[in-house]
């Protein structure tokens, strides 16, 4: 399978070096390939974003999203890639500890790919980072990322 | 003539002072149901890096300590473990008066089914010999919350109890006005000493190392029976003859803002919390 064989490179903006490491551990686990970005808050993402896009380098396959981040907001964020022609195809995984239903809703107006409330169990957290990471990697088809 | 007059005027006052006396208690409430809320979900985070980062030190580190130090990290995760339980139950005690479900007719028999599906591992596990004296009736009530109800009381029975085959059984009669549902094991029992202590909250009544329990479920049945007016107490017993928990629930349910701690309207918990 060619997908074993290229690693996927995921974008992950979190502010928590906590969950960034509980991330990163999870992200290791298996066999599953894949190459870890890390933006510490919106306005790093987004700066990580422009700067592959405009320099036509390859951009991440896929990206996990925190909601509630400094300087520039989750949904910000957000709101900037789905309207990026470039950046939009990439599916994006909101991964917040909200619950609250309108968070949800806005959310997917907004576009999120995936919306998911973090577990407060660290099993479950380990479990959901994991089947995010093999649900997107391994079933689904990500689009080419590579400039066209 | 002019009596009757000042007294209606000392009336009216009255019942003014009254109805703000109850208006600020209502918002104590809201206020006090906010704090545990904010409180309780602010907790989770660094729980969770508590319980990730100490099995982390097990994982990496778990072969270069001697047999007491890897009995220190386990200690620090079983009481990690312990304080999400104890705050997913407080989380649990404040949603019941802050989210609001609305009142549905449902059949009892289906909502015991349901809590049975999500026990199916502890019964099966604990070969529990549950029998549901048919048939359950249909009650008005809150679903979400009367399900918290059962369940509760359905683990517990099978929880509290020292038998090969704990047995759990669920009755129902009808005393006009109201359902009478009861829960009845073979458990440990309760000493009658303790019958209406046991409905407070982080109250328990065993050492920690003999049944894990955070002493907010009992408060949970306590809160949600009573919003819908209903009564919830133990049938006379004593320790090692089992248990039984009786609960009414009106026929015409109290509606909800005639409950204490209810808020109409709010259909989502935490509207004031920031997502993060």
């Amino acid at each position: 399978m060619d997908k074993e064989l290229k690693p996927v490179s995921i974008l992950l903006v979190e502010d928590s070096p906590d969950d960034v490491e509980i991330t990163r551990r999870a992200l290791e686990r298996g066999q599953v390939k894949n190459h870890l970005l890390v933006a510490r808050d919106g306005e790093e993402a987004l700066g990580i974003l422009y700067s592959r896009r405009d320099a036509d380098g390859a951009l991440p396959g896929l990206i996990l999203l925190d909601l509630n981040l400094p300087k520039v907001d989750g949904r910000e964020v957000l709101e900037k890639i789905k309207s990026d022609p470039k950046l939009k195809r990439i599916p994006v995984i909101a991964l917040t500890s909200s619950t609250r239903e309108e968070d949800v809703i806005r959310t997917y107006e907004l576009g999120v790919n995936t919306f998911i409330s973090k577990p407060v169990k660290f099993e479950d957290f380990i479990r959901v980072i994991t089947t995010i990471r093999d649900y997107w990697i391994l079933i689904a088809t990500l689009p080419s990322v590579e400039h066209d | 003539m002019i009596v009757a007059k000042n007294d209606i005027t000392e009336l009216e006052r009255t019942q003014e002072a009254l109805a703000r006396k109850a208006q600020a208690l209502a918002r104590a409430n809201a206020e006090l149901e906010d704090f545990t809320y904010s409180v309780s979900h602010d907790l989770k985070e660094p729980l969770r890096a508590i319980e990730a980062f100490s099995a982390f030190l097990a994982e990496d580190y778990g072969d270069k300590l001697d047999e007491e130090g890897q009995r220190y990290i386990s200690v620090v995760r079983e009481n990690a473990v312990r304080m999400r339980d104890l705050i997913e139950d407080l989380l649990r005690l404040s949603r019941i008066g802050r989210m609001h479900h609305g009142y549905i007719t449902i059949s009892a028999e289906a909502l015991v089914e349901d809590v049975c599906r999500d026990l199916a591992f502890a019964l099966e596990e604990k070969k529990v010999d549950l029998r549901v004296q048919p048939p359950l009736p249909s009650i008005t009530c809150d679903e979400v919350h009367m399900k918290q109800v059962f369940k509760n009381l359905i683990s517990n029975a099978i929880k509290f109890n020292d038998k090969p085959h704990p047995s759990v059984e669920i009755a129902c009669h009808d005393d006009n006005g109201a359902y009478t549902f009861s829960i009845s094991d073979n458990g440990i029992g309760i000493d009658p000493q303790y019958h209406e202590k046991i409905f407070k909250i982080f109250q328990r009544l065993n050492r920690r190392e003999d049944y894990k329990d955070t002493g907010v479920g009992l408060t949970i049945c306590k809160k949600v029976v009573e919003a819908h007016g209903g009564a919830i107490w133990v049938e006379q017993s004593q320790p090692g003859e089992g248990t039984t928990f009786s609960f009414t629930v009106p026929k015409e349910p109290q509606r909800d803002e005639e409950a204490g701690g209810y808020q109409v309207g709010q259909g989502t918990e935490a509207s004031q919390h920031p997502a993060g």
